[in-house]
């Protein structure tokens, strides 16, 4: 099976002053295949959160190599890793970050956007999506109109916008009832199932079990893969 | 669809606060405001000068006291001041000496309030002339005949009234709605105080539309008195202008050499005076104008630079408000130059919509000016596109650096940012 995702010796510090530095990631290697579903585990302070950044192309390691679907990380500018999160990265946060003044429909449209898709082709795109994860009657409305479970639904539907191969999720379930959390975690499933790769940032086992694979960080190591 | 949805984020942000919106766009607001009405009011001016000035004919030429230099466009303030060393002699040497001149008069202001009805009269432009004085201005009758050269000969207290001064006069005794003929009629053959001594009216001229403006007062507020007269009560013999009829347009510049080397042969060969064609006049106010589009025209660009501060800060405000959204736009795979055209797009809206409302503004301030201060005003197109220029320019320049620090935000940092 090919390889989506291959970190090699990455490491990244974080200068905090002068003489006090943060090492959050040392060393780490990380092969992830097509259509994994990967939980990435560790007590907080432990760098999974900084490695989903690494992954996701929002913050440069300092030492080691990323190749993310065949494009090499060191041989891109900024452009061009502006267009990798676009085109084959979707990102799920814990806190939704969906923007609070347009609508559901509108947020979900908002990559499709940067994508420069045709507007005709990009609406029906995300009418689809909403659809899919059950918001089909509540596309009109604003974020702070809907409840827990349902953000997190639309901002699924938004990371699927561009239709991406990889989707990072950092603790998507952290702000939810364990209920709702239930329901997201059955949408990844779901999208693995579609030949979607899914990497899961979580402290939460019950969780962390849905994944076929679980990394376990521990101060910035690797502990159990 | 990436740039009209830009504006449309624009539009939303600028509705989310009205008021925020309002008060930022009130420095555009009241610098395109000021720039359009200004040059309404300029232009409005000059068409009017200008008319005034081809309706005095393009064949008269005026001596003035005081040298004008006409080329730089300097207007010398003591060719206004009353001083003068032009004499009557002056005008019968250009009459004798330059043959292409086929008649002049003299002119000269009098310092008297006239009295009707023991009423004085303000704002109105007494003077003192010869007769052919209405030979050259060709301002027709309403009513009675214009002084004649044996009335001036025997020095007869007589006037003939401009149109507006006629109805200055009538408004200033009686009550009631007249007509602008039928004041002339009543006039004729009343008395009128000047000077100290009585005038009989025997003229009064038709209102002219285009006459000239001297503030609250214009070239139909005249009242003509024979030059005659007016020296043998003062004792005064200076002459503030001699207007000079050239026989034919195409000789107006010969003349205007010739008429400058008579007079300055009898001044002793000093220039104290200038002699001017109504081009050189059109010239002259055309510089003077010129001075004023400048003065106006740096009190804009002070409050378009403060409007744009004013947008500058709340584009600073804006950014760090939203820092969230930008680090999420980022992750979402925008580029640092898509973030920095949507902010230049809200800071480019904000002035746009200002400058549109100031331009709005000033088309109704030029009617309420036309109708209740009188002061013709021209809002042109001209005016439109250099606002128009001025407020996208004013976004753009000062949207630049709030737009750009938000394209620079690190994404990690600024999705952390609470």
């Amino acid at each position: 099976m090919s390889e989506i995702l291959k970190l090699k010796n990455v490491s990244k510090t974080y200068r905090l002053t002068k003489q006090n530095n943060v090492e959050a990631l040392k060393n780490i290697n990380i092969n992830i295949n097509k259509g994994e579903f990967v939980a990435i585990m560790g007590p907080s302070g432990s760098g999974k959160s900084s490695l989903l950044h690494v992954i996701g192309l929002l913050d440069k390691p300092e030492s080691g190599e990323i190749v993310i679907d065949d494009h090499n990380i060191a041989d891109l500018n900024s452009k061009e890793m502006a267009r990798i999160r676009l085109k084959t990265i979707g990102f799920v946060f814990q806190t939704f970050n969906l923007l609070p003044r347009l609508s559901a429909f509108k947020n979900v449209l908002l990559p499709a956007i940067y994508g420069r898709q045709p507007r005709g082709t990009a609406k029906e795109r995300a009418k689809q999506l909403l659809e899919q994860v059950g918001l089909g009657e509540r596309m009109k409305h604003k974020p702070n109109e809907l409840s827990g479970g349902e953000k997190q639904r639309v901002a699924i539907a938004r990371a699927l916008t561009n239709n991406p191969t990889l989707i990072l999720a950092d603790e998507p379930t952290g702000n939810l009832d364990s209920h709702s959390g239930k329901e997201i975690m059955k949408i990844f499933k779901q999208l693995q199932k579609e030949g979607r790769t899914i990497i899961v940032v979580t402290h939460d086992a019950e969780i962390a079990k849905e994944a076929e694979r679980i990394i376990c960080l521990k101060d910035g190591k690797i502990v159990r893969s | 669809m990436l740039f009209i949805e830009n504006i449309k984020f624009a539009f939303t942000a600028l509705f989310n606060s009205k008021v925020r919106s309002l008060l930022t766009m009130l420095g555009v607001i009241i610098g395109v405001f000021s720039v359009s009405i200004l040059m309404a009011i300029g232009d409005g001016l000059k068409k009017e000068f200008g008319q005034q000035i081809q309706e005095l004919g393009s064949n008269i030429v005026v001596v003035t006291p005081g040298k004008i230099d006409i080329e730089s466009g300097n207007f010398n303030p003591s060719a206004s001041f009353g001083v003068s060393t032009l004499t009557e002699s002056d005008a019968e040497k250009i009459l004798e000496e330059v043959d292409l001149v086929e008649k002049n008069a003299p002119m000269t202001l009098l310092s008297a309030t006239p009295k009707y009805d023991d009423h004085e009269i303000l704002n109105l432009l007494p003077m003192s002339t010869s007769p052919t004085y209405f030979e050259i201005v060709e301002n027709e009758l309403a009513a009675g005949e214009y002084f004649t050269q044996q009335e001036f000969e025997e020095k007869q207290r007589v006037v003939v009234l401009g149109g507006g001064a006629a109805k200055k006069i009538i408004q200033n005794s009686e009550e009631g709605e007249q007509t602008d003929q039928e004041i002339a009629q009543e006039l004729i053959g009343k008395k009128l105080t000047l000077l100290g001594e009585d005038f009989l009216i025997t003229g009064v001229l038709k209102i002219r539309e285009e006459a000239l403006n001297f503030g609250s007062s214009d070239a139909n507020d005249v009242i003509v008195t024979p030059r005659s007269v007016a020296k043998e009560i003062t004792g005064e013999d200076v002459v503030y202008r001699i207007l000079n009829k050239i026989k034919s347009a195409e000789e107006v510049e010969n003349a205007k050499n010739r008429i400058r080397e008579v007079v300055k042969a009898n001044h002793k060969d000093v220039e104290d005076f200038s002699v001017l064609t109504q081009e050189d006049v059109l010239n002259v106010f055309n510089s003077f104008f010129s001075i004023l589009t400048q003065a106006v025209l740096s009190i804009a660009a002070i409050s378009l630079i403060v409007g744009g501060i004013g947008i500058m800060n709340i584009m600073l405000v804006s950014v760090t408000e939203r820092t969230k959204e930008i680090g999420l736009r980022k992750a979402i795979g925008a580029t640092n130059g898509n973030i920095l055209v949507q902010f230049l797009t809200e800071a480019s809206t904000l002035s746009i919509v200002g400058g549109i409302i100031g331009i709005l503004c000033a088309i109704g301030g030029g009617i309420l000016i036309q109708k209740f201060a009188n002061i013709p005003t021209i809002v042109s197109w001209k005016s439109f596109i250099i606002a128009f220029g001025i407020s996208v320019a004013t976004g753009i320049i000062f949207g630049i650096m709030p737009a750009s620090k938000a394209a620079r935000k690190h994404p990690i940092e600024a999705l952390r940012y609470e």
